[in-house]
């Protein structure tokens, strides 16, 4: 009986607990778990899967899509992003500085590349270089230290994914844009996280991360989407996607494009002229003669751009925590741009040939990836020593799992990395038609970088207001001695539904990549190549100061002639512990809906970068057997060295090494929307900031603390849609950035090193506003012709150092979808 | 600049610019989602399923659209999959309420909104479905938004006055006036 009662007592209690959480499950749980259409996916139903479902349902359904303000916030400005923390989230939740960009925006901003699109979002500095091809940075450190080759201004330090897969180079860790084996057309939303993020993506998030994000097929047995554009400078841009829902499990994706443009110019910057100059002119400024001849006939000095690519996905969905996906591409690729230099002009041609494949599974918690990406690549088409062509395969494999205990979720996860280049073939081939074996690949072989990393990460969320995340990886490189650490600790505090605030304090650091390990080429500036001409009067001359002997000098003008190599030497070839880039990041920021119709998004960071490798050179080693020119042409100088040779002989050496060198950066940057209604829409976004350099060695050997110039102080965008009909769409949309000064460091290869006159090259690049438009009517069901115009205020400033002014393009183009 | 000066084209200032950026991104701050029109039109659809008209010889169901409206093309495109009943959907577009006289709906657009009492009196007694946007007046439906949400009145008493029946579930989806 005793026990009865206290079971009775138990019930009752039971009983009453759950007549109290009862409306709550009644009321607030369905709610939660039914989940709500997004916009986009009841834009894909098609009329028949709309007129048949319940008048209720489509009632809730027109109320997602076209009318509330609060919606559209919702939706246009909070969409789901994965990339911050990788759980799906909205942006108005994510705890890191993310934005989005939705294929709806794209196709009405009329972007042609991912690169262009990114200019959509806050916190990127996006510039173009020639026709098509960009310079993408996330908030900067961009071209740090200043006064390095061409090659050291690209962003390496940001890591750009398509669906989760790494997609840089090993080279040198930059993204080469033009190698991404997706059309625009193909892009569902891009994700991009501001700051570091290493500990969660590995290697390279270390400015922030990009993430391309494809479409997974509509809801129509099959879908087509086919654009093409036609503008001025030759520009052909086409794009095709097509999606096949085979069965309710099984999908298909295929995605194709091709881009051809011509430069806005055919002129090309010469350091010497310190002007743009023709062709022919500007190469021939090279004393060495290495790059002529076969460069100026493969040269087509007018194309900026030729790119194909295609692509192939099959997606298999068991079910919902059931998922499979495997992807293949191939890449063909050219393009004109500045990259790898070759001391006359920053311009050089980049040649790809890449393919890739990939697997990614999701059985309930677990995920799994497994990429390849091999092929065939040249950084400067025609450049015959040192050798920049190689074959490479890349391997990335990455598994993780997300144990869910409540509201703590833990990932451990694991990865794999491996690159492999090897240019000894195309070393061999250039040896045997130069006939000449000290020719050298910029690898000269087979190498390899690799990595293995474990990563833990911790989510908790307390009340259903505060979350906290904490995040570390632990990376094991191949040829760095130190096991690098990364991580993140992260809080956000939702003070309210229209308010959060959040703090984050992360480290990261840049990957090893093959070119700061194994470089290992020598370039040949001068190889007996006319050095000057000492007249016979210097000769007579200094006959007067040797007596007797003068009866051996020469009894005419003398041709001397040079040979001046310079070595360039990775860290593991010049057995130096390398430490890689790292860069410490403190962040707050606050979200806020004010009322329905308004939302700021402030982020306040501040970063502290350490440990930059460059180039650095030791110093000179001549013969100092031999007089100088300037020695001989005086004809003065110490009597012990040999009069008059015919011949002079330098040699320098370049090592990967880190530099005393640190950045900081601090910066504001704002987002501000208004949705004052259905009809009326605004967005501006911006960026202010400083980087300061401490302990920057310049090219004189003064330590000097500066104000870093490259990145712009202040850039950002305004973008807008203009629909007054469903067939109409209007876009405008501007891009702006204050000035900036490029530093380069150059060597005058018409002077010996001695005589040096002047190593460096600036240029001054003004404050720009990019302003965009396009067109578009809807002629018939989903299928548009518009007309669209970049660049509209007929600004033909450069955008970056040393490259093509960058001219209007007008583009006429047709989009057709069924 | 000097480029611009070969072209012919005059340099543009940066405060004209500035200016030209304010002017152009406030009036282009404006978005309209033409989604709106297609709901509607198959709000309208739907409508079809809720009331019941008297019978007549009708060999189609017509839905009138009064001038011009991108809701036209909405209707078309449901037409071509749906039918009422047995009918097959033509739709049409109508300059006046004389032209309508045999259809089952008329649609009056938000444009057309004050010529609503003079459409209500010409269709006065036939049992045509008046379905105005955002309108005031003697409508059988009409679409409002209410918190920017799409919504919509509906007036029994008008509807039965017209010798059509109403189904007591679309009064609940909607809000009731009379």
């Amino acid at each position: 009986m005793k026990s009865y009662k206290k079971i009775s007592f138990k019930a009752i209690l039971l009983f009453l607990a759950f007549l109290i959480i009862s409306p709550t499950f009644g009321q607030q749980q369905p709610d939660k778990n039914k989940k709500q259409p997004t916009k986009d996916q009841i834009l894909d139903m098609t009329y028949e899967q709309l007129l048949n479902m319940p008048f209720e349902d489509l009632i809730n359904l027109a109320n997602i899509v076209g009318v509330s303000a609060e919606e559209l916030l919702q939706m246009i400005l909070n969409k789901e992003v994965t990339t911050a923390s990788k759980f799906k989230e909205t942006i108005f939740d994510s705890p890191l500085s993310t934005s989005a960009i939705s294929a709806e925006e794209i196709r009405m901003s009329g972007a042609n590349t991912i690169e262009e699109a990114l200019r959509l979002i806050p916190g990127m500095i996006v510039r173009e270089k020639t026709n098509g091809n960009y310079d993408v940075q996330i908030r900067g450190f961009d071209n740090v230290p200043p006064e390095g080759f061409e090659y050291f201004s690209e962003n390496t330090i940001s890591l750009v994914m398509i669906d989760g897969i790494p997609v840089y180079n090993n080279v040198n860790g930059g993204t080469f844009w033009e190698t991404l084996p997706i059309s625009i057309n193909q892009v569902e939303r891009i994700d991009v996280v501001r700051g570091p993020a290493s500990a969660l993506y590995g290697p390279n998030a270390a400015s922030g991360v990009i993430n391309i994000i494809t479409k997974q097929s509509g809801n129509k047995k099959i879908n087509v989407s086919f654009d093409d554009r036609i503008g001025n400078f030759n520009t052909y841009l086409g794009d095709l996607y097509v999606s096949s829902k085979l069965s309710d499990k099984f999908k298909i994706t295929f995605g194709g494009k091709y881009d051809y443009r011509d430069r806005y110019d055919d002129k090309y910057y010469s350091f010497l002229e310190g002007n743009y100059i023709p062709l022919e002119d500007s190469l021939r400024q090279i004393s060495g003669l290495k790059y002529n001849g076969v460069y100026n006939q493969s040269l087509n000095k007018n194309e900026a751009r030729k790119v194909l690519g295609a692509n192939i996905n099959l997606l298999y969905d068991l079910n919902k925590d059931i998922k499979f996906r495997l992807s293949g591409g191939i890449q063909d690729s050219k393009i004109q741009t500045a990259f790898f230099e070759n001391l006359a002009t920053p311009f050089s041609v980049r040649l790809s040939n890449i393919g890739f494949l990939s697997f990614q599974g999701n059985v309930k918690n677990l995920a799994a990836t497994v990429s390849y990406q091999g092929g065939h690549q040249n950084l400067s088409e025609g450049a015959l020593s040192p050798v920049l062509e190689y074959k490479m395969s890349n391997i990335n494999a990455n598994l993780e799992y997300n144990f869910i205990f409540k509201n703590l979720s833990v990932r451990p996860g694991v990865n794999y990395q491996s690159a492999s280049y090897n240019d000894s073939k195309y070393e061999q081939e250039q040896r045997l038609a130069q006939n000449n074996n000290s020719v050298s690949g910029l690898f000269h072989g087979a190498k390899t970088t690799g990595l293995i990393a474990g990563s833990l990460r911790a989510d908790y969320k307390a009340f259903d207001k505060l979350r906290l995340i904490a995040a570390a990886r632990i990376d094991n490189y191949d040829y760095i001695k130190k096991n690098s650490l990364s991580y993140q600790l992260i809080a956000s505090y939702k003070l309210n539904d229209n308010n959060l605030i959040r703090a984050s304090y992360a480290q990261a650091n840049r990957g090893a990549f093959v070119g700061d390990m194994h470089a290992n080429f020598t370039n040949p500036i001068m190889d007996n190549s006319v050095a000057g001409l000492i007249p016979h009067a210097s000769i007579a001359a200094y006959g007067a100061y040797i007596g007797p002997l003068a009866a051996l000098l020469p009894k005419g003008d003398t041709i001397v002639t040079a040979s001046y190599n310079q070595y360039y030497r990775g860290s593991n070839v010049s057995n130096y512990d390398l430490k890689l880039l790292t860069i410490n990041t403190i962040e707050l920021g606050w979200r806020s809906k004010l009322g329905s119709k308004f939302q700021v998004d402030i982020e306040g960071f501040m970063s502290k970068a350490k440990d930059f490798d460059a180039l650095v050179g030791t110093v000179v080693k001549a013969d100092t057997t031999f007089y100088t020119i300037a020695e001989l042409t005086h004809g003065v100088g110490p009597a012990n060295k040999t009069p008059f040779p015919k011949h002079l002989q330098f040699e320098d050496t370049l090592f990967y090494h880190n530099l005393p060198l640190e950045a900081t950066q601090y910066g504001v940057s704002a987002t501000v929307n208004i949705s004052v209604s259905k009809k009326l829409q605004f967005k501006l976004f911006g960026t202010w900031q400083q980087t300061k350099l401490k302990n920057q060695i310049n090219l004189d050997q003064d330590t000097v603390d500066i104000i870093h110039k490259n990145t712009p102080a202040f850039y950002g965008g305004i973008t807008a849609i203009f629909a007054p009909t469903p067939k109409w769409n209007f876009y405008l949309g501007s891009y702006f950035y204050s000035n900036q000064v490029y530093t380069r460091y150059w060597r005058s290869s018409a002077t010996l090193p001695a005589t040096t006159a002047k190593e460096y090259a600036t240029d001054h690049l003004n404050g720009k506003i990019i302003l965009d438009a396009k067109i578009s009517y809807k002629f018939w069901k989903d299928n548009r012709v518009y007309i669209q115009g970049k660049n509209l205020l007929f600004d033909n400033h450069r955008e970056f150092g040393f490259t093509d002014p960058i001219k209007s393009l007008i583009l006429l183009g047709v989009n057709f979808n069924f | 600049m000097k480029e611009l000066k070969k072209l012919k084209i005059k340099p543009i200032s940066m405060k004209k610019v500035q200016l030209l950026i304010c002017v152009v991104g406030l009036f282009c701050f404006i978005t309209v989602f033409g989604q709106n029109e297609k709901f509607k039109a198959l709000f309208i659809y739907n409508f079809t399923n809720y009331i019941e008209w008297p019978g007549g010889s009708n060999k189609t169901f017509v839905i009138a659209v009064i001038g011009d409206s991108p809701i036209l093309g909405e209707l078309q495109a449901i037409s071509k999959i749906k039918k009422v009943g047995s009918l097959p959907i033509e739709v049409l577009k109508v300059n006046s309420p004389v032209e309508a006289t045999n259809a089952q709906i008329v649609f009056v657009p938000g444009a057309k909104k004050k010529s609503l009492p003079e459409i209500s009196k010409a269709l006065s007694g036939k049992p045509v479905l008046i379905i105005s946007d955002n309108a005031q007046g003697e409508f059988g439906i009409n679409f409002i938004e209410i918190d920017q949400k799409q919504s919509f009145q509906i007036s029994k008493l008008n509807i039965e006055l017209r010798k059509m029946k109403v189904n007591s579930a679309l009064l609940a989806l909607g809000i009731p006036v009379n």
